[in-house]
């Protein structure tokens, strides 16, 4: 029988980049995605490994639903969606958190709903569910920090890395909520019928951080 | 000519190889009280129940599961053997929406020995091979796996290490994500010594024979249940049969062996059964209970689809305006039939539908268009 293609969904960016050298290291490499050209997917048959890019937040889609075998994705991801793959490993990577961020002068009243402004409404209701702390919750899809600016919202939920967009903009981190950094996940079929390659490639790519 | 699809063929060929095991096939209706879901909700894979009001007023659902209400319906001190292919009523992983599901299945409550064990194992095997040889096979190569996991050994092995109650929740969660870090350090915030978090953790990472297992036992009990495991396997004898932990049920209803099938060319598991005993003795019966269900809308959605015609054969006419012109058609088109091929009649310049062969017909010759 032909060896079966492992088919790796990376996230576009920078993250995905340094996924893809610790894949290369590991002896999985495809030359052909460093050229700069809107190739989709880049395949090494050697290597027997397959590669595509998409948007960070689909990561998870793809393996879910066996589009690609493994990925690679933030816990932020796998927290907010609940997608039904394994987590194989932290890839101690990507490392950031997830934060509420309010006006310097933020000062929670609780007699009235917190107004929160998130991408990630999951997690920021399970935050504030488990604290016992009543909101509302806005959804917005980026540019996050602009809510409070406004008025519109009393804090955001958001990632945060180095915090100096919020600097910029006058903003504190208030609490952190959740440590974030990349992981390994593998579709639950896909994981049974290349069990091998998924857990050498698992060890591989956990040794190295 | 092709009239059953894949999913019909293998409905046909499962209810065959049930009947000849000696189960019987269990037809029911589709409603059921919607107080009796509450009681077992957490048996349920699903939390969202379709509910109407009957005549009146009680409340009933549609039905989201079928096994409860066999278990349900058994008799006490009887061996309850049964099949059933029955539509039940749950929200789409896809689309969140409620969908009609078709499902099929055994079940086996009474006295569910080693023996009857073995069988159940069995008939999933072979169903799930069913299912990889007429649907996904690829020039004749398909590919299955049926992954064995016991409740047993993983509540002996947490008590063992003495996991709290309230931290087994998350540990079982972080096992059904092969997610060994996580095991860990939930284990070790709930105080469990590092030796017991480290073997706890690597539950999630097995994947393999029962002869792996001797490392991960810690007392009689899981000595036992690896003895159990062994015997399944070499029973089984196939080496597509292994154990993994990742396949996780709820503790308070599943108490034995559960298992999970998978076909490669589906993303999800295709089978999903078990032991489960403990909602029998829920029910307040003692018997024990072992079964399983087919997810048989997953065949239709991920079978690789070959290119659609709405009939093999067009036979397209231009003048029917007497007995003998229509008689002509007619027998062209029946020749046709008779041997084997879908056959639409249509007249020239009308919408025609999507065909292998167009053939056109003056009412003397036949000409291929």
């Amino acid at each position: 029988m032909k060896k079966q293609m492992l088919k790796v969904a990376l996230p576009k960016g920078r993250l995905g980049e340094k996924a893809y050298k610790m894949f290369a290291d590991a002896g999985y490499d495809c030359p052909s995605i460093l050229e700069n050209n809107r190739k989709l997917i880049f395949e090494n048959e050697e290597a027997g490994v397959s590669f595509f890019w998409v948007k960070p937040s689909d990561v998870a889609i793809y393996v879910e639903h066996g589009a690609a075998d493994i990925g690679i994705v933030g816990k932020d991801i796998l927290l907010e969606y609940e997608p039904d793959v394994f987590d194989l490993c932290d890839l101690g990577m990507g490392k950031c958190r997830v934060a509420v961020a309010g006006k310097k002068d933020f000062c929670d009243n609780p007699e009235r709903s917190l107004k929160v402004a998130t991408k990630f409404v999951n997690i920021t209701k399970n935050y504030y569910s488990s604290i016992g702390r009543n909101i509302e919750i806005f959804k917005l899809n980026g540019s996050i920090e602009l809510a409070p600016i406004l008025g519109m919202t009393d804090v955001i939920v958001d990632i945060v890395e180095t915090g100096t967009t919020l600097k910029e903009n006058n903003l504190d981190v208030i609490t952190e909520i959740l440590p974030i950094s990349a992981h390994l996940i593998a579709n639950k079929a896909s994981y049974r019928f290349k069990t091998e390659d998924i857990d050498k490639l698992k060890r591989e790519l956990s040794k190295k951080d | 000519m092709k009239i059953f699809t894949e999913s019909e063929e293998i409905i046909y060929k499962l209810r065959e190889l049930y009947e000849k095991y000696g189960y019987r096939r269990f037809k029911m209706s589709k409603f059921e009280e919607y107080d009796f879901y509450m009681e077992y909700k957490k048996f349920l894979t699903t939390q969202n129940i379709i509910s109407f009001n009957d005549l009146d007023g009680s409340l009933l659902a549609l039905k989201p599961d079928i096994t409860l209400s066999i278990a349900k319906n058994a008799k006490e001190g009887e061996n309850t053997k049964v099949y059933y292919n029955e539509n039940v009523y749950r929200v789409s992983h896809n689309i969140h929406e409620y969908k009609e599901i078709p499902q099929m299945g055994i079940e086996y409550i009474g006295d569910v020995d080693i023996y009857a064990e073995c069988e159940i194992l069995r008939l999933a095997h072979d169903s799930v091979e069913e299912i990889a040889k007429t649907a996904f096979a690829k020039d004749g190569e398909y590919t299955y796996s049926l992954d064995i996991s016991h409740m047993g050994f993983v509540s002996a092995l947490l008590a063992h290490y003495g996991v709290s109650e309230g931290t087994k929740q998350g540990v079982l969660e972080s096992l059904g994500k092969k997610d060994s870090e996580g095991i860990r350090t939930t284990c070790l915030a709930d105080g469990v010594p590092a030796e017991g978090a480290e073997k706890i953790a690597s539950l999630a990472e097995f994947h393999g024979s029962w002869e792996g297992l001797a490392a991960l036992s810690v007392c009689e009990e899981t000595e036992k249940i690896i003895e159990e495991l062994k015997i399944v396997m070499s029973t089984l004898g196939a080496d597509n049969v292994k154990i993994d932990f990742s396949i996780v049920n709820d503790m308070s209803y599943y108490n034995g062996i559960v298992f999970q099938g998978f076909v490669q060319g589906i993303p999800r598991n295709v089978l999903s059964g078990g032991r489960y005993g403990n909602l029998l003795a829920k029910m307040g019966k003692n018997a024990s209970a072992c079964g399983f269900a087919l997810y048989l809308d997953l065949i239709d959605l991920y079978r690789e689809s070959e290119e659609h015609f709405d009939a093999d054969i067009v036979v397209l006419y231009e003048d029917a305006s007497s007995f003998e012109k229509i008689s002509a058609i007619e027998e062209a088109a029946n020749f046709y039939r008779e041997n084997g091929f879908r056959v639409v009649v249509a007249k020239k310049g009308s919408v025609l539908p999507k065909a292998k062969k167009i053939i056109e017909f003056d009412g003397e010759k036949e000409v291929l268009v």
